[in-house]
């Protein structure tokens, strides 16, 4: 058994070869470049992503409010059906025609927003 | 955020202190504390956006690398428990270095549990303070200051001079 100080001279005097350093390093920086490689190759597929993202929530916006506007801006649907067609099925169309346009706007901006959400998802994939 | 070069520096600074580290911990094994030496680095260098820069850069690559260890003494004992017909293939570093004079040290070091040999190496030859291993370790100061009192009794017990 050893006392005290016998100790702390032998912890305080550790020093053991810990060999080349530039074998750690070269090594160390052939790794840091593949690392390098695939962060790159991330970082244009977020990029990417996100672009897309932007274009589908733009589109499905500006589509939305255009088909919404127009929906309300066209004439009765009773009108319609006399003046046009005889059709059953097309004046049930157009009888529903501000149902079907509403639900096409709501269809749109859903997309934007599940586009959205994928990318927030990789994102939050990468970063964990 | 830190640079490439930057975090090369730094490594190039600290690279002998956390070869030394893990010599300890490792209980003079070469072959294992260089390989958790670099996978440490590289899991620094991948984790290099999430360093904040107000935390010493020598107690974040000593935390990864205190866990990128309990990971290899983990995958280490799930080897263990393989087949002695499997074990037989495993081939080279296994041994200790004998040829180091702090040989003796390293035997008793490796009789520690590795939370205590941890608490020793960091304070005692590392010379971080006890709130800083802490940070490391994750343990609480309590915890440290045990580990610490025992770990010197077990070596004073153990090294026979």
């Amino acid at each position: 058994m050893i006392n005290d100080n016998q100790l702390d001279n032998m912890l305080r005097d550790y020093n053991p070869e810990t060999g080349n350093g530039r074998d750690i390093i070269a090594d160390l920086e052939r790794r840091m470049d593949a690392v390098d490689m695939v962060k790159e190759y991330q970082e244009r597929q977020m990029a990417q992503l996100r672009m897309r993202a932007k274009i589908a929530f733009a589109a499905g916006m500006v589509m939305g409010c255009v088909l919404m506007i127009i929906a309300y801006l066209l004439p009765s649907p009773i009108e319609i059906i006399t003046v046009t067609t005889g059709s059953p099925v097309l004046n049930g169309l157009i009888e529903n025609i501000h149902y079907i346009l509403g639900s096409m706007c709501i269809m749109l901006m859903m997309y934007g927003g599940y586009e959205i959400t994928q990318a927030r998802e990789y994102m939050n994939q990468k970063n964990s | 955020m830190m640079t490439r070069e930057q975090f090369i520096g730094h490594v190039k600074r600290e690279q002998g202190a956390l070869m030394r580290f893990l010599l300890a911990l490792c209980c003079g094994n070469r072959d294992d504390a260089g390989d958790i030496a670099q996978e440490t680095l590289i899991k620094a260098y991948i984790a290099l956006d999430r360093y904040d820069e107000r935390e010493h850069f020598a107690a974040w690559i000593r935390r990864i690398a205190y866990n990128t260890f309990i990971n290899h003494r983990k995958k280490r004992q799930r080897e263990a428990t393989q087949p002695i017909e499997q074990a037989r293939h495993i081939t080279g570093g296994q041994e200790a270095d004998s040829t180091f004079v702090g040989e003796e040290l390293h035997r008793a070091l490796a009789a520690l549990p590795h939370s205590e040999r941890t608490a020793i190496v960091l304070h005692y030859i590392e010379g971080f303070k006890i709130n800083e291993i802490t940070q490391i370790t994750g343990c609480s100061e309590a915890a440290v200051k045990k580990q610490l009192q025992r770990g010197r009794e077990e070596l004073k017990r153990r090294i026979k001079r």
